[in-house]
């Protein structure tokens, strides 16, 4: 390395270690808290140093625990109901955005208030009507029975998100596209949608987030077949105080597919557009 | 020919037969849902629900949520008249809520008697033609621990402490903020933890909280006050900075790791603190007359009875099996059980005098006298926000926003504000 | 040519329906009961007799102390974290949009803190932040001696530490959006503005900014709508407390509806909030989009 780029290099390190440190220790301590044992959680001075153990993982996956709540069903429920939701909603938030960034059809921004309007109910105010609809056409305890409301709460989320995306790619490029002959469609399926790749895995990695870690819903809507991993999770809160121990145990499990698709995800994120879409 | 086809009728009819019978036998197998609070009380009641199902071959689902979310799952399934859960587990405060979506209790004279009389009350609608809905299952008082060793080292001796203010002199005297060794602890991160703690003051310096008819509170008084400022000063003064934000768990850590000498515990909850191998075990013991107010012109304090109580959901389709369970749970035998085997703190008056518990808990003769004289807390239907609203102005008064009689008195007009709503 | 603008129109609308469909079929119902319950006195269970009130739940909410001492706490939270978050998330993702070596790993480190539930980001920072064994005390007492320790939930510094929690959490979505951004600005226009010779600090506010305009835009008022909204943090760390001193409007709205059981009065002030966040992002929009709108062609 050049003597020159020596500072900026430095000042790299330093904020990025910076970064990392703040993001990760937190996390760190999550992923201790699952290994040490009770004695050792409530250690004073807390111990840095300690004897790992695997009693926390255990009792997650023991028979005991796994009677009426198994962790495995939980687990793949939300996967499935993450899933789903996400495919769903991607798919018709990417087209209202498209149309919305770059169509602009007129009554754009009163269809925007409302799609963002009914994004503003808070769950909780829906938690009453739903619990009695549900239960009297039986979708109460069930995997759709979520997926239906996580999608409802999602579009609007991902709408608003991806619209600001697609109004940011450079303009003209279907017109450019049709010009040389495909079909507007073929336009935005072929050369849109690539470009808009960041901006859709930034979306993606967002609403996996969100529905991944919703509780407000799936509390009340669900009993034991489609209990969702927040459910489980839950129930490290008892009267006599958290079961810190379990805690770290789930939180180490339930970021585990989140790290995946972000690392999946990112690869779009970080992609550039140069991929030479614009030929002046 | 002919002969196959018949046995090939004779074979399909015997399948059918079979099949009808087992799928017959699946579906009457009677199944029972319930839901206890994540914890020592939901583990407790989780092992008679299950015992009781492999006794009497049914299907028992006892699940485990938080107690707010035991508590939202089963207003829910009420109000919308839902069949499950089939057994209701309400906190003693809960009862008001629930009583009208309860079937009302039909067990016989005899099985009622065995029942500690103000804990069976709790479970029973007011007033001369009152009607029992529920029975309790665990349910304990409140009882003052402290640390023998601690308290004769600075010559204190337990026996004489008779009045609060007997008991704050004694935590003035073992509180030592430079070692942050602190005089008092107690939960205080709910409002129900800070107004049991309140209640239990109130009740021991001679005052009630509501009127004759419970249409207003009336706690507004020197003695209200008195009881308020001892709130105050035991909490600000002798327990540690952070005790605002101190759960259950806290209380027992710090009782168990001596760093809190003296407090207030739920009497069921005695067992989880006093474990063997720790610093403080078999050091804290429980003084054996709940103190009361100086001047209130009363020979024992009065503290309040509180815990887990069952009834039987009015929508559910196994009614008769949900009897036979709370017969089972209140049940001499099953009491004994459960307040050997998993402390349980017992419903039942004779269990007291058994051998097998006193040897299982040997402080429980301290604890007798704190249930029996014990009464039950206020039983009103807007009790909750009431509880909220009194443990904001107790909290405001801790952090010394408002003086206490400030408090009191915004207490009791934002109490009679909710009963007007 | 007319025929041709009502072609495009329903072409663009085309592809907005099935959103807008499934939206209006899937949240119609709750919301028309929502809306119909908070005007009425109502309480799900309990003294259950339906009063119809009118506008009654929304008078009273306004003469309601805690409710009204609610909306201040939350103003100052909001408007506190949202400053901090779209600051720092702005310079740090400018930070990550350059080139250096483990840039990526930096990219994807820093979104941690978005994938975990909020209540178990809550709940661990509850532990870390304990005044008598959290690690944090432990860590200041060793470096700076015993006075160094504090209630980090405590009367004094609770609504600091809330911001701080706050702030972890969330500016993890904005460095995301930004970045995004950034990268999306194509490397034409950013060669042709070095070939231009402008300085970087004109580059910034003249290209940069701008053209970040849109995604900024959505950041802020995404930031605004779920921190008005916020429950889990505030709800696990604090309960609102000590003495209501974090207690947010959404700790508020849950404890009406979900522990005293105010059905009618709860929906009411979920339809103030859904008000307040309304009007809020309305102005977000007209204040930073340029009447862009009005040249498009």
């Amino acid at each position: 390395m050049k003597l020159r780029e020596l500072p900026g290099a430095a000042f790299n390190l330093v904020v990025s270690a910076l970064l990392i440190a703040i993001v990760v220790l937190p996390l760190i301590w999550i992923v201790m808290l699952s290994l040490k044992s009770h004695a050792d959680i409530l250690a004073w001075p807390p111990k840095f140093i300690f004897r790992p153990t695997l009693e926390n993982f255990a009792s997650i996956f023991s028979p005991e625990a796994n009677r009426n709540l198994p962790f495995l069903r939980v687990f793949l429920n939300s996967l499935i109901v993450t899933f789903c939701t996400l495919a769903v909603s991607i798919s018709l938030s990417s087209m209202a955005a498209y149309s919305l960034g770059r169509l602009k059809p007129r009554g754009r921004m009163p269809i925007n208030y409302l799609i963002l309007g009914l994004r503003l109910v808070p769950p909780i105010a829906i938690v009453v009507p739903l619990f009695v609809i549900w239960n009297r056409i039986g979708l109460y305890d069930t995997a759709l029975g979520l997926i239906i409301p996580f999608i409802a709460l999602d579009i609007p989320l991902s709408t608003w998100l991806l619209q600001g995306f697609f109004e940011s790619i450079p303009s003209n490029l279907e017109d450019s596209a049709v010009i040389d002959g495909c079909t507007r469609f073929q336009a935005f399926y072929k050369i849109i949608l690539p470009l808009a790749a960041p901006g859709i895995a930034a979306t993606s990695i967002f609403s996996f987030s969100l529905s991944w870690n919703e509780l407000t819903l799936p509390l009340p809507l669900t009993l034991t077949k489609a209990a969702t991993m927040p459910v489980l999770a839950s129930q490290v809160r008892t009267d006599e105080g958290i079961l810190w121990g379990q805690l770290g145990a789930y939180s180490t499990l339930m970021i585990l597919p989140m790290v995946i698709f972000t690392v999946f995800a990112a690869k779009y994120l970080i992609s550039g557009i140069s991929s030479g879409a614009v030929k002046e | 020919m002919e002969r196959n086809s018949n046995k090939k009728t004779l074979a399909l009819a015997l399948t059918f037969l079979v099949a009808a019978v087992a799928l017959l036998g699946a579906q009457t197998k009677p199944k029972l849902v319930m839901f206890f609070s994540v914890g020592g009380s939901g583990n407790s009641l989780k092992s008679s629900a299950e015992r009781f199902g492999q006794l009497y071959g049914v299907d028992v689902e006892a699940l485990l949520f938080p107690i707010s979310e035991v508590n939202q799952k089963e207003v829910l399934a009420l109000s919308s008249r839902q069949g499950t859960p089939d057994i209701i587990a309400m906190d003693d405060t809960w009862f008001p809520l629930m009583s009208g979506f309860l079937e009302e209790l039909r067990f016989p004279k005899s099985f009622y008697e065995n029942f500690i009389p103000s804990m069976l009350g709790t479970f029973r609608t007011p007033g001369a033609g009152g009607r029992q809905y529920g029975i309790p299952v665990r349910m304990g008082g409140e009882v003052i621990v402290y640390r023998e060793d601690v308290f004769k080292a600075a010559g204190i001796d337990p026996l004489k402490l008779r009045t609060w203010e007997d008991l704050y002199a004694a935590g003035q005297k073992v509180t030592d903020k430079g070692k942050k060794i602190w005089g008092w602890v107690d939960g205080y991160n709910e409002p129900a933890y800070i107004v049991m703690l309140w209640l239990s003051l109130m009740g021991s310096y001679g005052q009630d909280i509501f009127n004759a008819d419970m249409t207003k509170t009336v706690f507004n008084t020197p003695r209200g006050l008195n009881a308020t400022q001892m709130f105050i000063d035991l909490t600000a003064k002798l327990a540690t900075p952070d005790i605002l934000n101190y759960g259950y768990a806290e209380e027992i850590e710090a009782l168990q790791n001596g760093s809190a000498v003296m407090g207030q515990l739920w009497s069921a909850r005695y067992s989880a603190v006093d474990k063997p191998g720790l610093p403080s075990s078999g050091k804290l013991k429980i003084l054996p007359i709940y103190p009361y107010g100086k001047d209130s012109g009363l020979k024992t304090g009065i503290d309040r009875v509180n815990g887990w109580g069952l009834g039987i959901n009015k929508y559910s389709k196994n009614k008769e099996i949900a009897a036979k369970f709370l017969e089972f749970i209140g049940s001499y035998d099953e009491q004994l059980r459960l307040a050997v085997e998993t402390s349980n703190s017992p419903v039942l008056s004779g269990i007291f005098k058994e051998p097998s518990y006193i040897k299982a808990v040997p402080v429980s003769k301290d604890m007798e006298s704190a249930m029996k004289d014990g009464i039950a807390r206020p039983m009103h239907a807007k009790w909750q926000e009431i509880e909220g609203a009194i443990a904001v102005s107790l909290q405001k008064a801790v952090i010394g926003e408002l003086t206490a009689s400030e408090a009191l008195a915004k207490a009791e007009s934002d109490a009679n504000k909710i009963l007007g709503k | 040519m007319l025929n041709g603008q009502t072609r495009d129109q329903r072409y663009a609308m085309r592809f907005i329906y099935p959103a807008l469909i499934y939206l209006i079929v899937v949240l119609f119902m709750p919301l028309a009961f929502s809306l119909v319950a908070s005007l009425f006195k109502w309480d799900l269970i309990g003294d259950t007799a339906r009063e119809f009130v009118g506008a009654g739940n929304y008078i009273d909410s306004f003469g309601d102390e805690e409710v009204v001492k609610s909306f201040l706490v939350t103003f100052k939270f909001t408007a506190i974290s949202i400053a901090v978050e779209m600051l720092l998330g702005f310079f740090i993702a400018l930070f990550l949009n350059r080139k250096f070596r483990g840039n990526k790993i930096v990219r994807v480190v820093i979104l941690l803190p978005m994938m975990l539930s909020p209540t178990i980001i809550a709940l661990t920072w509850k532990l870390i932040l304990n005044a008598d064994r959290g690690v944090l005390n432990y860590l200041l007492e060793v470096v700076f001696g015993k006075g160094a320790a504090q209630v980090w939930l405590g009367k004094d510094f609770a609504m600091a530490s809330l911001v701080f929690v706050e702030a972890w959490m969330n500016t993890p979505f904005v460095i995301l959006m930004i970045l995004a951004g950034l990268q999306s600005i194509s490397q034409d226009v950013i060669d042709a503005s070095l070939v231009d010779g402008t300085s970087r600090a004109q580059r910034m506010v003249y290209i940069t900014i701008p053209f970040l305009r849109p995604v900024i835009l959505v950041a802020l008022v995404f930031r605004t709508t779920f921190a008005l909204r916020n429950f889990a943090l505030p709800w696990v760390l604090t309960s609102g407390g000590p003495a209501n001193l974090t207690n947010v409007f959404s700790v508020e709205l849950y404890r009406q509806a979900f522990s005293y059981y105010h059905v009618g009065y709860s929906s009411a002030l979920s339809w103030i909030l859904i008000l307040v966040t309304f009007v809020l992002s309305v102005l977000y929009v007209k204040l930073t989009l340029p009447r862009e709108d009005a040249g498009r062609g």
